[in-house]
């Protein structure tokens, strides 16, 4: 948009005074028709006449217009056709061809006196006559705000107005403009324009921009003049079509963006523009989608859908448009904006923003210059909380971040191993069978589904996507706890402080060092969990009814139990607390069981995962035995586990004191139920609890959670006022609970910024692993034993997958593949009907009971027994150094023996009647014996394995016996091995095992779909239509 | 604090304060005791030696009320063995003749179903008579001490090192002599011992360097693997003598000694290189302990060996007790006919032992002596377990007064002399037996200390003896 002066003298003066006619469509009377009427009878503009099309109006409107101009300039139609078409009717009235101009007015129209006067002014102003003169548009109600001063348009066809919502008319805009659009409720239109390329595409409606555009195309200038002024009527009454009526305003929009430019673009700007906006329109969908505003989302489709029902009409139309092209696309280019980012909202604000510090500087003027800066930096961190927030945490996180960021896939501590390729995700949770572990029938997490999901979104890049989940999602967490506080508290100051003290918490920087990719997807979730459940218990009933309500919690259970099982026992803990301490009892807990029961159809398939084994699912490995440090929200060492780190403890502790009014019973609430959260987190790493209640990492994460909700009730409560009370307690804990939060955060970050994270490049794994997997082939399994203190086994082996009690000698182990623990099995504890033999098996070795623990290990497709360095009692290391059968390996760091008697975890055996007889046992006492001769080995395919015989004839796969196996080509059915593996007897040639019981399997996956689909669509963002 | 929650704040931060120290010093919940295991197993490691002609028996008893399952696997210097299953029936043993044609046969015993003890018997044959038996070892390690090697002449002694494991195992040795240096050889340093074989080495070769010694000490150190070391010993004179090498040294060793002329050689091997001080008493029936003449509060070199004859009285024990440091220990006893026995004692006493049967060939005779090296009286339940097995009839008490040894009767022995010896005290004791045979054919093992657990019936519910 540029401006010129209206003072340029005209290139030649006018002989005569150009004749106007305006075309005045009325829709009805109301709600500006007199004084419509009563300015164009005012106008000072002598050449100028009026002709009114009552389009079907059924009021007093067409009497008015009679009485007003005479029949004779009044035509009606016998039916709505809107104002394209009614404007488009009129041009071919004879009384329109001597017109010079034609200015096409809306009924709800008010001219300033010497409006068309002024639009007429403005054809003469410059040395290129302009196609199109708009006006000043300003509000009928409230003249004072500005509707229109003239349009840009981004490179995708939707105009931009440079007016914020609601802009007052000060005089900004007083000159005149050369725009690429006006508003068309007023629009002199010079005759040549309207011979030549027509007016409105009338499929699209009054579509200023389009009609604009193709008059700049033709080579005119469109301009806006200030001087011509008018007041216009409600928005939505600029409708055109009855169907559109049906539609939102985003989808009108949209549909004319995109047919704008389809017409009005060269080819050679479509060859850049039709990609990036399709990518760009992918973009939105996934954020409309992953912001549940499905029906904006809808709107955006059906509008690209009418596009290519109405292509032939379209390239009609741009054939026209571009044989009357005189200017190319990139003369125009300075009547566009940039597309999409919106940064020139940004730019505004940052202007405001500047705006304001100008004005504090003005304030200031006379003061030291200390004292200026300190009222200016505080102004400004209280006015834009947020935004100071933001961008400290930006360069702190960033700043910690750096290491993260190497080209180099992340390795190290607990971060699982993604696959090669995000469809590796869909392919597990469809699998009917488990691929990992010990096999069985147990499905994968519907989580697998989002980790898929943001690994097609990073570029089809899993390694991409492992780096974003741990670097964004403590930022995520970040803004969830935020946007948890200010619900709960109306202050996005505290609000801002609690989320920065959550995410500074050691909890959240253990998460991050340790690559806990399921911990970050619960730290995230678990603050707007804890505030919706405390929602529920409060007095008020949901804002936004009981079934959304329930609705919307189910679904954050079920995001938050895909990734972390456990987060139902934060269910329960704050339901509990709710249902003792908290006003609405029989609601809430009425609205917990309904979301619970939703939560449990959204996770259908996965719940008996949860539940299998005794409720396993729930449990976690992961604890803390030193209660100090769990009192700071530690539960391992990392970045930040020190004593600063009892600044979100601490600043709770502070706030809960501070909270005052109505804030004073959620913040003792949340406070008791964070104490007993922290007091469970050390029961369940110290073993008090039964296993389906024990899991440390929620209970911790909760505490954390309730923490920053206390601080910030404390800060909401503290913040502002102050000099209003009586000097006292408030003033002195507030001034405490500043200097605790001021010292602690930014010791903190200063501990994050010089963060070593556990997580990094491969010298992140003991060499000894790294060599141990380089030299050796084919597939097999790890079995991993450590002290149950808690702690996890170095890199890959991941967490304790469960505990082995065996007095002195008790341990907890997992069992891995090659690769270490994966991500595939998000959220899916180890199940299956090897569970129990692999425990007892562990159990005969770490008691001592047998030597052979090898021969025992076997038929789960154990080659290596790992312990860490130091992390085994000596009584178990003894039990598991005496087992005749498992070879030590010289290394470092770690202490690691091979099973010679080890078979791969699909085999073909050489197998006699004595090993045969051992393998159909399920007697450990058999299995010691077994001595096994491999004679092939099965590779896993998609959907089973498949290798040689080799000449053996005993296929066995160490995945729990499921009757649905079958050995393709061959009669035999699956038989039980040793007590709960799959084999085959008569194995030859060829083996290729198959999984036969898909069906079940995928139709659950399509009604799980289904059952998000639903719940997505009962908690979604409603269009503003 | 109006208006506040300043006093549940307060209740809340003493709460939390209190219960992490109440949680520090609770500590972690005890885990429960390991569920009762089905797949009970042990394998035995019998670095019997042999040589040409020699004929060897793997003893194996059952002290268990189920019948266990045994899988023998012969070691040598060439291949290994094809494995042979046998059945240890319920309360009885099982002798099981194996290979021992080379110096380095060796038999790797694989006990599966319960807990059974195993030992050797080694026979010379006619061309090298005489008689040695062990104990086999269920503790495969990486570092083994002995102190019976022989270099003077027509002695000709040979360290057994077996690794019936799958990978190869890397060994060093070092020979300690009574009064030069510790002698390592390159020959033997980094010396490989195969995957599933087993090695003889000659302690008197010309290649080491140790020669005309009368007692030399060996410490083989497995730098990678896992083995079993013993010491076989062959004089062209006559007489065969095996001792299991010790998986670890002790400062105090308990000798027993039974079934030979009276004389007694003890050994001792100082692998420190600052030395100990130690005091031997002898332990003997009906009277008290005393000290052996000149061997108190006597001071031993360091990187050492030395031997010196010890007066026994018939079944007697030697206790060695250092000041502070460690030793291997050796006893060797001698026989009526020129062959000797050897023994390395036992570090540890426990209430329950199996001992093997020793004495094999014509007019066999087999002694067992009971140590309480404690301070109360022992009572000790001696029951028979035959070969085939046949129940728990045969059945002796014998009490050990404190401080003194006992013998089980030899006329109970007597009622198979190839029987093992079931031993069930009230209190710690060693059980050692020992047998002769034809012309003064003399052999001593160690028994087998029986782990807890390993007998389904306690000693008490034994019935009483007749």
């Amino acid at each position: 948009m540029t401006a010129s002066s209206p003072s340029v003298a005209p290139a030649s003066a006018p002989t005569r005074a150009p004749s106007v006619l305006a075309i005045l469509v009325v829709r009805s009377a109301e709600p500006a028709l007199r004084p419509c009427l009563h300015a164009l009878a005012s106008q000072t503009y002598e050449s100028f006449g009026v002709l009114a099309v009552d389009d079907a109006t059924d009021d007093e409107a067409h009497e008015l217009l009679e009485r007003a101009l005479g029949s004779s300039r009044v035509i009606r139609n016998d039916e709505r056709l809107g104002y394209a078409r009614s404007f488009s009717a009129a041009l071919h009235q004879p009384v329109v061809a001597a017109a010079d101009h034609v200015l096409l007015l809306h009924g709800d129209t008010v001219l300033d006196e010497d409006a068309v006067a002024s639009l007429v002014e403005a054809t003469s102003l410059q040395a290129e006559s302009p196609g199109i003169v708009g006006a000043k548009v300003v509000d009928l109600d409230r003249p004072r705000e500005l509707r229109d001063v003239g349009r840009a348009v981004d490179r995708f066809g939707h105009a931009i107005s440079p007016l914020q919502p609601g802009e007052i008319d000060q005089g900004q805009f007083d000159r005149i403009l050369d725009v690429l659009a006006v508003d068309g409720c007023a629009m002199l239109v010079d005759r040549a324009v309207w011979q030549r390329i027509g007016l409105y595409d009338e499929r699209l409606g009054v579509d200023d921009v389009d009609l604009c555009w193709r008059v700049r195309i033709a080579g005119w200038p469109v301009l806006m003049t200030p001087r011509a002024r008018v007041q216009h009527g409600p928005e939505h009454d600029d409708v055109d079509a009855e169907q559109d009526d049906a539609h939102s305003d985003r989808y009108i929009q949209d549909r004319n963006a995109l047919a704008s430019v389809l017409k009005n673009y060269s080819w050679l700007s479509l060859l850049w523009v039709l990609p990036v906006g399709t990518l760009l329109t992918l973009i939105r969908l996934l954020y409309l989608c992953l912001g549940r505003r499905f029906e904006e989302a809808y709107e955006h489709l059906a509008a690209i859908g009418w596009n290519t029902t109405h292509l032939g009409g379209t390239l009609r139309r741009r054939r026209e448009t571009q044989r009357a092209r005189s200017v190319r696309d990139h003369a125009l280019s300075r009547y566009t904006a940039s597309a999409g980012l919106h940064l020139p909202r940004w730019f505004q604000t940052a202007e405001r923003i500047l705006e304001e510090q100008r004005e504090f500087g003005e304030e200031d003027v006379g003061r030291p210059a200390a004292q200026r800066l300190r009222h200016r930096t505080a102004s400004f961190v209280s006015e834009h909380p947020v935004v100071v927030g933001a961008f400290v945490g930006v360069v702190v996180w960033g700043f910690a971040a750096r290491a993260l960021l190497s080209p180099n896939p992340l390795l190290g501590a607990v971060l699982p191993a993604f696959p090669s390729t995000p469809g590796g995700f869909f392919a597990e949770m469809v699998s009917g069978y488990r691929t990992t572990g010990l096999g069985g029938t147990a499905a994968g997490s519907p989580g697998l589904a989002a980790l898929g999901g943001i690994s097609y979104l990073s570029l089809v890049n899993t390694t991409l996507a492992q780096k974003l989940i741990v670097i964004v999602g403590p930022a995520l967490a970040t803004v969830l706890c935020y946007r948890a506080v200010v619900r709960r508290t109306g202050k996005s100051g505290a609000a801002v402080v609690a989320a920065a003290a959550y995410a500074s918490s050691a909890l959240m920087l253990w998460s991050v060092s340790e690559g806990r990719v399921p911990q970050l997807f619960l730290m995230a979730v678990m603050p707007p969990l804890v505030e919706r459940l405390e929602a529920g218990f409060a007095r008020a009933e949901p804002s936004d009814g009981r079934l959304r309500f329930a609705a919307g919690l189910a679904v954050t259970i079920a995001v938050g139990a895909a990734f972390v099982p456990g987060v139902a026992l934060a269910v329960g803990l704050v339901a509990l607390a709710g249902l003792v301490l908290a006003p609405g009892r029989i609601r809430g807990v009425t609205l917990v069981a309904a979301a619970a029961i939703a939560a449990a159809i959204l996770l259908f398939p996965f719940v008996p995962t949860v539940t299998a084994l005794g409720a396993r699912g729930l449990w976690s490995g992961v604890g803390q035995l030193n209660a100090w440090k769990l009192v700071r929200f530690s539960l391992g060492h990392a970045p930040g586990d020190w004593t600063p780190a009892l600044v979100l403890p601490i600043a709770a502790l502070l706030g809960l004191a501070l909270a005052r009014g109505d804030r004073r019973g959620p913040a003792a609430r949340t406070a008791i139920v964070g104490v007993i959260a922290l007091g469970l987190a050390w029961l369940a790493g110290a073993a008090y609890l039964p296993m389906w209640a024990s899991n440390a990492p929620v209970y911790t994460t909760i505490a954390a959670v309730c923490a920053a909700f206390v601080l910030g009730d404390g800060l909401a409560s503290a913040l502002g006022g102050l000099e209003r009370t009586s000097f006292g307690f408030r003033q002195i804990g507030s001034v405490l609970l500043m200097a605790v939060l001021a010292i602690g955060l930014f010791l903190q970050a200063l501990a994050a910024m010089a963060a070593t994270w556990g997580i990094g490049g491969p010298d992140r794994i003991p060499p000894s692993w790294a060599v141990l997997a380089s030299a050796t082939h084919g597939p097999y399994n790890v079995v991993w034993l450590a002290n149950p203190d808690g702690q996890p086994f170095p890199a890959p082996g991941g967490d304790p997958a469960g505990v082995v009690p065996a007095g002195e000698a008790t341990a907890a182990y997992t069992i891995t593949d090659r690769t270490g623990t994966l991500a595939i099995d998000t959220g899916r504890p180890l199940t299956g009907g090897g569970v129990d033999p692999l425990e007892a098996t562990l159990d005969e070795i770490l008691s001592g009971t047998t030597v052979h623990g090898g021969a025992l290990l076997a038929p789960f497709g154990v080659r290596f027994v790992v312990v860490p360095e130091d992390r085994l009692n000596p009584t178990a290391e003894s039990a598991v150094r005496s087992q005749v059968d498992l070879e030590p390996v010289p290394s470092a760091g770690l202490s690691i023996w091979r099973n010679t008697a080890a078979m791969p975890p699909a085999a073909v055996l050489h197998a006699d009647d004595e090993t045969l007889a051992i393998a159909r046992t399920n007697d450990p006492d058999a299995t010691q014996r077994l001595l096994p001769d491999v004679a092939g080995t099965l590779d896993a395919t998609e959907g089973g394995w498949f290798g040689s015989s080799d000449g053996g004839n005993f296929a066995t796969v160490a995945t729990a016996y499921d009757p649905s196996w079958e050995l393709v080509g061959h009669d035999t059915r699956p038989e039980r091995s040793f007590g709960w593996a799959t084999s085959f007897s008569g194995a030859s040639g060829d083996v290729q095992i198959r999984y036969g019981d898909q069906f079940p399997r995928t139709l659950s996956m399509w009604l799980l779909a289904a059952a998000w689909a639903v719940a997505l669509w009962v908690t979604r963002k409603p269009v503003r239509r | 604090m109006p208006g506040g929650r300043g006093w549940l704040a307060i209740a809340l931060a003493a709460l939390v304060v209190v219960g992490a120290e109440a949680a520090t010093r609770l500590g972690p919940a005890t885990p429960a005791a390991a569920t009762e295991g089905t797949a009970r197993s042990t394998t035995w490691l019998c670095p019997h030696g042999g040589g040409p002609g020699w004929t060897a028996t793997i003893e194996i008893a059952n002290p268990t009320a189920a019948t266990l399952d045994a899988r023998l696997t012969a070691y040598s210097d060439g291949p290994a063995g094809k494995p042979k299953d046998v059945s240890v029936p319920p309360h009885g043993e099982v002798l099981q003749a194996v290979d021992a044609s080379t110096r380095a046969a060796s038999t790797r015993v694989d006990v599966f179903g319960g807990w059974a003890a195993v030992g050797w018997a080694v026979w010379g044959g006619a061309k090298e008579p005489g008689l040695g038996a062990e104990p086999c070892t269920s503790t495969p390690g990486p570092v083994w001490d002995v102190v019976d090697g022989v270099t003077t002449q027509r002695s000709h002694s040979f360290l057994v090192v077996m690794n019936p494991f799958s990978i190869d195992a890397v060994i060093d040795v070092t020979l300690y002599l009574p009064e030069e240096p510790p002698v390592r050889s390159s020959a033997w340093t980094d010396l490989t011992v195969p995957a599933g074989s087993a090695l003889a080495l000659p302690v008197g070769s010309q290649k080491v360097g140790a020669l005309g010694q009368s007692i030399v000490g060996a410490e083989v150190t497995a730098a990678r693997g896992r083995i079993a070391v013993a010491s076989s010993v062959v004089r062209d004179t006559g007489g065969i003598r095996s001792s299991l090498a010790v998986p670890g040294q002790a400062p105090r060793w308990i000798l027993p000694i039974t079934g030979g002329t009276g004389g007694a050689t003890l050994s001792l091997l100082v692998t420190n290189d600052t030395g100990v001080r130690f005091t031997a008493q002898v332990l003997a029936r009906g009277v008290d302990a005393s000290p052996v003449g000149d061997l108190t509060d006597v001071r031993q070199g360091g990187s050492s060996t030395m031997s010196a004859q010890v007066p026994t009285d018939g079944a007697s024990a030697l206790i060695v007790q250092t000041d502070g440091g460690t030793v291997a220990a050796g006893l060797r006893g001698a026989g009526h006919g020129g062959d000797d026995a050897a023994t390395g004692g036992s570090a540890t006493d426990a209430p329950d032992w199996l001992v093997l049967p020793t004495a094999f060939g014509l007019d066999p005779t087999a002694s067992i002596v009971l140590v309480n090296d404690g301070a109360t009286k022992v009572q000790a339940t001696v029951t028979l377990l035959h070969e085939g097995g046949g129940g728990l009839g045969d059945v002796v008490q014998v009490t050990i007064p404190a401080g003194q040894t006992a013998v089980v009767p030899g006329a109970f022995l007597r009622k198979d002399h190839t029987a093992a010896a079931l031993v069930q005290a009230t209190g710690p004791i060693v059980a050692l037996g020992a047998g002769t045979a034809g012309s003064g054919r003399y052999a001593m093992a160690l028994g087998v200390p029986v782990p807890p657990g390993a007998l389904p019936v306690p000693p008490g519910a034994l019935p009483d003896a007749p």
